[in-house]
């Protein structure tokens, strides 16, 4: 079942390893806050700022999660360290979404999807879901945060260790004005693909309209 | 929009306390599964719920071969699937670790929350597939995706899979918070020691057609927290919240809920709230309990597992009562101590997780 959607506002973010202009200070003022955040963290709620959202239903993807924190975990095991609690805490999937809850005091749905590389054709196919339940505005997240120590052991699907792709969505009756294409997306993880897609396909709009699967 | 009704028709799972079938004897028997383990920490016992012999991978599939088996389906061609897990393959790249120093021999899509749904997809070759992991809501989550898409005519048939093994990262990672108990967990008990970490598959086929055996899925709602990243808000604004969505979805009123499964972990901070919770929303007071004293907290698998659980209350008629309590910490909340037969219209299951993620999905016997 395909529906319509407005894309009404899009942000990218990418750096081979570290994204360093976030904004940080202005958008999490709260020094302790944006001490505990993560990388995903970081990038998700520099994207939600861009978007210019804060109050809504969210879906975030990733398809490898919060990497730092499941190392940090993994390796104090190995080493018969403790471990620490905020790693812990930090290792869910959904820790950068919840974050941006935190930040915003945003008390709405937030799903998290990780699919593999099909994880932001995903977050577009559930966003598009909850923009017709939820009758409003909904942003959709889709990041890969792996700057971690030796990532290059293992690394073989991104040129940037840290990545981000943002849109917001709202369900509308009237047509599509624009056809979507896959592409590869070279240097971008695959699991941002679908959504850098969309982003293409509504570079030139000034309202971009498209057609999504549930 | 029209929404169309929709059935939970087959369903399996395999916990520590076994199939299904040995899970509802357990838990009308108020039989704990959970053993003490010290193989994962050698400094600290803790209980966790183990389907060892059982492995993960191979059970995975014969529990959903089990559904197939008990579907009106042929096959799951044309069926979406939708997992929840929120460890997915860790346990593996654990292991390689561990012995390696080294992440060279790890396989990205095997360490991934994917690697569930991939290695279901290689054997029964479904529609499509996608995988949500919100920690221990990840398969409440997916149950209310379903009941989403088949309600409003986006596909005829959705299998739900919740699974997620035990491993280390999970259960000295609960230890590193606090919060794991070293024995069999005792939800709302007053002074309560914690949980017990666990590990299950459970699958249920999600379907726009009704059959004799059929129980509805009548809503779902979620919501945030938005208070703390693992303690949940102590007025229980989240808990509530999403439970009134669920009733309102279902077009229900909070006195038509029968029975309440609780997401009852053990831990101090959660049955607070959640009988807090409930306590503010069922004036009614309807029973409540926590099955996870049987099954131990199955994470990301909890919330498919405890519909099933839910599924089976309302077929068999029969309130699961709490086990290991002797005296409630909240004296304001019904706390069956014995099965007891009732009319059971509809149940409701809530899952709470990190991050304030919370879910409550309803279930209701055919009218």
């Amino acid at each position: 079942m395909k529906m319509n959607f407005i894309v009404k506002s899009t942000a990218i973010v990418s750096a081979d390893t570290k994204c360093e202009s976030l904004d940080e200070k202005r958008i999490v003022p709260k020094m302790m806050l944006r001490r505990r955040l993560t990388r995903a963290s970081r990038i998700m709620v520099y994207l939600a700022d861009t978007c210019d959202f804060r109050d809504g239903a969210v879906v975030y993807g990733s398809a490898y999660g919060e990497m730092q924190a499941t190392a940090d975990i993994v390796g104090a095991i190995d080493a018969n360290e403790p471990i620490s609690p905020t790693a812990f805490q930090n290792s869910v999937y959904n820790t950068a979404p919840s974050y941006f809850s935190l930040l915003h005091k945003n008390k709405n749905e937030i799903l998290t999807v990780s699919s593999g590389d099909d994880t932001s054709r995903n977050v577009l196919q559930t966003g598009a879901l909850q923009a017709l339940v939820s009758h409003k505005e909904v942003l959709l997240v889709c990041s890969e945060a792996i700057n971690i120590a030796k990532i290059e052991e293992v690394n073989r699907c991104t040129d940037y260790l840290e990545s981000g792709v943002a849109l917001t969505l709202v369900s509308t009756d009237a047509n599509a004005n624009v056809d979507v294409q896959e592409n590869e997306h070279k240097g971008y993880a695959p699991s941002l693909w679908a959504m850098l897609d969309v982003i293409d396909a509504c570079q030139e709009k000034s309202e971009c309209i498209i057609a999504l699967e549930l | 929009m029209q929404k169309n009704r929709v059935y939970v028709n087959a369903y399996e799972s395999l916990s520590c306390a076994g199939n299904t079938v040995e899970l509802m004897e357990a838990i009308y028997a108020k039989k704990s599964a959970i053993t003490i383990d010290t193989s994962y920490m050698s400094e600290h016992k803790a209980g966790l719920g183990s389907f060892a012999p059982n492995e993960f991978f191979s059970s995975l599939r014969s529990v959903t071969q089990a559904v197939l088996d008990k579907s009106n389906l042929e096959n799951f061609n044309n069926t979406l699937l939708i997992v929840g897990s929120s460890v997915g393959g860790i346990g593996k790249s654990e292991q390689i670790f561990f012995k390696e120093k080294s992440y060279k021999n790890i396989n990205p899509k095997e360490h991934a929350i994917s690697v569930i749904s991939d290695t279901l997809n290689r054997e029964f070759s479904f529609s499509d597939s996608r995988s949500i992991s919100t920690a221990c809501t990840s398969s409440a989550n997916a149950m209310m995706l379903a009941q989403r898409l088949i309600g409003l005519g986006a596909y005829e048939n959705v299998l739900v899979v919740g699974a997620d093994a035990l491993c280390y990262t999970t259960v000295c990672g609960f230890q590193a918070l606090g919060v794991l108990s070293t024995q069999q967990c005792t939800p709302f008990q007053e002074g309560r020691e914690g949980m017990n970490v666990a590990e299950a598959v459970a699958a249920l086929l999600v379907q726009n057609v009704q059959r004799d055996e059929s129980i509805e899925l009548c809503g779902s709602g979620g919501s945030s927290d938005a208070f703390h990243m693992t303690n949940p808000d102590p007025e229980a604004g989240g808990a509530i919240a999403c439970m009134q969505k669920a009733i309102e979805d279902a077009g229900l009123q909070a006195s038509d809920i029968d029975y309440v499964n609780a997401h009852g972990t053990g831990t101090q901070a959660n049955d607070a709230v959640e009988a807090l919770a409930v306590e503010t929303l069922f004036t009614h007071n309807p029973p409540l309990s926590s099955t996870k004293a049987i099954t131990g907290h199955t994470l990301g698998a909890a919330g498919a597992l405890e519909a099933i659980i839910a599924c089976e209350v309302i077929k068999q008629q029969r309130i699961a009562p709490q086990c290991s309590l002797t005296e409630a910490d909240n004296k304001n909340v019904n706390l069956p101590l014995d099965a007891t037969d009732k009319k059971i219209n509809y149940v409701i299951s809530n899952s709470f997780a990190f991050g304030g993620n919370n879910t409550a999905v309803i279930f209701g016997a055919l009218k």
